[in-house]
Parts: C-alpha cells; sequence; structure tokens
C-alpha cells in the first residue's frame, strides 16, 4: 500500500516535471478553462422549408420574410386554360416578421395573400451543448395561431371533380367553418422541435406536431390532427446547404372529407450576411402548418399543379446590439 | 529518486507572467458596415527569461456588435469548430527584463489561425511597473494569408485587412 502511494507520488511529480518542460503555448493549453459550449448554426435559417426549424435568433434581432410558391395549373382535358406570362401560372405569398425577445423566445406574426394570418411563439427550453456540460440535442417548443379570414378551397377542388362546383355556393370550399367565429376560423399548431447537430454539416430534426381545429366544416374530419415531421440539413459550403423535410400524418389523424398528403420538401439555403435564401421544390401553395400539414391536397411530383416552387426570402435587422 | 523528483517538481518559476483576461480587439473597415468584435478572455504567458511570449485566442469568445455576424464569423469565416483557437508565440527583440516604465519593442514570432501559420513581427509596447507587465500594440493581417474566404457578392464590402490591436495586464504566475 504506502509503496503504491509512493509509486503514484513519483509519477505524478514526473508529470508536473514533464508539463515545466513544454514550451510557453503548452503551458496555456493547460490554463484553459473547461467550458460549455453552445452549438449554434444547426439549421441556421428559421424555416427548414416550409416548416419551422429548431433554431431563434438573438436578443433584439428582428428578421423580416417574404415567403412564395409559385406553380403552373394542370392542363384540363388536354386544354390548357390560362398562362400567365411570368414563367408560371399561379404565385401565392407570406410576409412575416420574426423579432427575438431574448436569446431564448421569439415571436413571429405573417399574413399569406389567401387570407391566412398567422402568429407564433418560439420557445427554446433545451440547448445543445458540449465541452464540460453536454446535451445531446435542442427543443424548441412552437405555439402557433392560424387564422382564416376566407375561405380555402382545398377540398372542393379535390372532392368534386366538377370545377364547376367551384361557383355552387351550398358547398363548403374549405374544412372550417368559414361562417363561424373567430374562435371557429382559428386553428392551434403545437409543436417539439427536437434536433441534433450530428456533425458540422449534417443537422437532423424531428417534429411531433398537433394540431386542433376550431371548427370542421364536414363532421367526419377529426378535430385534431396529430403528425411527426422529419428534417435535415447538410452543409455544402460555407454559405450553402440542402434542406428537406416530410411529415407524416397517420390515416386517422388526418382530413377524412379530402385525401391529403404528407407534405415534403427539398432545396438549398444560401445566406450571406444579413440575407438568406431558400429555394425548394414541395407541392403546396399554402404557409400556414395546419394548411401544409393536413391539407396538401395533391402528392409530390413533376407534374403542373402538383410541382410547387418555393422560396423563402429573408433579412435580419439588429436592432439591439451588444455594448 | 523521489527526492529528487520533489526538487525539480516544486521549483516555482518565478519568471514568468500569465493574464487570463488580455483583451484582443478587431477592426475592418469597410464601406457598407464596420466590423469590430471583442475578446477578453485571452490567454496570454511571458516568460522574461526567456524573452518570449505566447498567446492563446479562442475563437468562440469574440463578441461581435451584431449577433448574426458572429455565428457567421464562426460558423463561414473562421470555422471555429475546426481551428477553435489562434495562437502567437515569439521572442522579443532586444528586451530588457525588468526595466521599470515603458520600453517598445519589436516581437518576432509566428501567428496561427485557422491552422496556418505565417511569420509577423509586431511592435509593441511593454511596461514594468510595480512587479507587473502590460505589453499592447496593434497588428494588420491579410484576410487572404489565413484562407479566410470572403463571397465574391461581399468582395467590394469587406476591407482584405483586419486591425488587430491587443492590450494584456500580466501577474506573476503562480501555479
Amino acid at each position: 500500500m504506502k509503496s503504491n502511494i509512493t509509486l503514484i507520488l513519483t509519477l505524478l511529480l514526473f508529470i508536473s516535471n514533464a508539463v515545466k518542460a513544454q514550451d510557453l503555448l503548452d503551458q496555456l493549453y493547460f490554463e484553459e478553462k473547461k467550458k460549455t459550449v453552445l452549438t449554434e448554426s444547426t439549421f441556421k435559417m428559421l424555416r427548414i422549408g416550409f416548416s419551422h426549424s429548431v433554431e431563434t435568433r438573438k436578443k433584439g434581432v428582428l428578421e423580416v420574410s417574404a415567403y412564395t410558391r409559385y406553380w403552373n395549373i394542370p392542363e384540363i382535358e388536354g386544354v390548357t386554360t390560362e398562362r400567365s406570362n411570368f414563367g408560371s401560372d399561379r404565385a401565392s405569398a407570406r410576409f412575416g416578421a420574426d423579432y427575438a425577445l431574448n436569446n431564448n423566445l421569439s415571436i413571429g406574426a405573417g399574413w399569406s395573400n389567401n387570407g391566412v394570418y398567422d402568429g407564433y411563439l418560439k420557445y427554446r427550453l433545451i440547448r445543445q451543448k458540449t465541452g464540460e456540460k453536454k446535451t445531446p440535442f435542442s427543443l424548441t417548443l412552437l405555439g402557433a395561431l392560424s387564422h382564416r379570414s376566407r375561405e380555402i378551397g382545398n377540398v372542393s377542388l379535390s372532392n368534386n371533380p366538377d370545377p364547376s362546383d367551384i361557383y355552387n355556393s351550398s358547398i363548403p370550399k374549405g374544412s372550417v367553418n368559414i361562417n363561424g367565429g373567430l374562435r371557429d376560423k382559428t386553428n392551434f399548431i403545437g409543436q417539439f422541435l427536437i434536433a441534433r447537430k450530428l456533425d458540422r454539416n449534417l443537422s437532423v430534426q424531428i417534429s411531433p406536431t398537433i394540431i386542433a381545429r376550431g371548427s370542421n366544416a364536414f363532421e367526419e374530419d377529426p378535430e385534431v390532427h396529430l403528425a411527426l415531421g422529419f428534417g435535415g440539413r447538410y452543409k455544402l459550403g460555407k454559405h450553402v446547404s440542402i434542406a428537406s423535410e416530410y411529415f407524416y400524418v397517420p390515416k386517422q389523424y388526418a382530413l377524412q372529407s379530402l385525401e391529403t398528403f404528407g407534405p415534403f420538401s427539398l432545396g438549398v439555403n444560401w445566406e450571406v450576411s444579413k440575407v438568406q435564401i431558400q429555394m425548394f421544390l414541395t407541392h403546396t401553395g399554402d404557409f400556414s402548418e395546419d394548411l401544409v400539414i393536413t391539407e396538401t391536397p395533391v402528392n409530390f411530383n413533376t407534374k403542373d399543379g402538383n410541382l410547387f416552387f418555393g422560396w423563402n426570402f429573408s433579412y435580419v435587422f439588429h436592432l439591439k446590439k451588444n455594448k | 529518486m523521489l527526492f529528487v523528483s520533489i526538487c525539480f517538481g516544486f521549483t516555482k518559476p518565478k519568471n514568468q507572467y500569465l493574464t487570463r483576461n488580455g483583451q484582443v480587439t478587431f477592426f475592418s473597415y469597410a464601406s457598407a458596415e464596420n466590423i469590430k468584435a471583442e475578446n477578453n478572455e485571452v490567454l496570454s504567458i511571458l516568460d522574461v527569461n526567456k524573452e518570449k511570449i505566447a498567446v492563446n485566442i479562442l475563437m468562440r469568445a469574440f463578441e461581435f456588435e451584431k449577433s448574426l455576424m458572429q455565428e457567421h464569423f464562426n460558423d463561414s469565416y473562421i470555422e471555429s469548430d475546426l481551428y477553435p483557437r489562434a495562437t502567437f508565440e515569439g521572442t522579443i527583440l532586444n528586451f530588457k527584463p525588468r526595466l521599470k516604465g515603458s520600453q517598445t519593442k519589436f516581437i518576432k514570432g509566428d501567428f496561427t489561425l485557422r491552422g496556418i501559420t505565417k511569420p509577423v513581427k509586431i511592435k509593441a509596447d511593454i511596461n514594468y511597473n510595480d512587479g507587473e507587465y502590460t505589453i499592447s500594440g496593434e497588428t494588420t493581417i491579410d484576410v487572404k494569408d489565413y484562407k479566410i474566404k470572403i463571397p465574391q457578392i461581399l468582395a467590394s464590402k469587406i476591407a482584405k485587412t483586419v486591425k488587430i490591436s491587443f492590450n494584456f495586464k500580466y501577474e506573476p504566475y503562480e501555479k
């Protein structure tokens, strides 16, 4: 026992001698404090494509955004019904703003040209960390409201192949009771955004989602939808990455009055300085989560009417500067 | 053997001075926007006998006025996850140890940033008062030397050189 202690002491002293013999830079490495480092830039952008990522901006940052979607309408019986000259037949847009109240809590709002107003609170509950205290993942909570000021005709378009039904006012065209009150036309969205930056290039996210409807125009539709989102980002270069996402909506939690498809997107992110641009292919022209996740009536393919080109543009203002 | 170890192990180096909160600031003057960042956690050691100085700068500890700029700095320009620190090790030329008051000297050594080492020569003011050293000065570096790529779209708006100033207040180093 005693000889053991002597041996350990001798070894320790030899090590301390070795340390002393090293050069000045090595001495400084030993002086470095052990730190816990927050994992930054998991997705860098607030959205993966159409859906939220775990990211929030730092305190005092205002991000304004213009999200647009472009698509062609399908030919009916081989006849192109209409064409615009701008490369696509139809376009939709959402203009929004996101403000970071502090490094963990952000508030956002948006208006879409289909008459949807949305607002959300986003809170970073758990952050991925490395160093002394490690946390393997990030968790961000999202609570959002989406209000429809106009009827959105997804349902009638898909369920009633006769196009003239659009003009029949006795058939409800949207999934919510559009003649009801404010509550009837407002859907709630709750999400757990769970993400992990696996290495410097690859980040993945899982997003369990609940959507509670304010009302149902069709009795057979569920009042509460559940969905599971999957997302990922892969960094290709210093300023470029590819991103993709998909939401799985189990049949019993999907709309029954309309055949819907889990939304998917695949695209490229580009950011430099205060500008961020996302370009992606998807199959929905809507923006708020309740519409995108539960009311996408077409599947993803390259046919006219199914292929939507998404373009998210955002610009950052630092309203509060450090120091 | 144990006795010999103790003798050498516990010899305290009295010729070394250390700072744990040295200041390094960098400025980049540009037409569009000036970029400024400050780091107050720089480690530096001064060995008076060897007339040598070493500096260890943690890149993540640089604080910017604009938070997104800081994120870009770490993520897209410096790549702090791959290259967490910048280091300098050099010799003070014609150093007069323990000379009371101020002396202006050149420090010649190697600066390593993003894994790239370049020889540099920096003019510095060295002050010795009440048993404590202060070293301060400034220098400029060329971002191209360290393969910091600036996207074409910003090339005309961002300065190609960065001014770096430093201020280290050393205290006797006790382990």
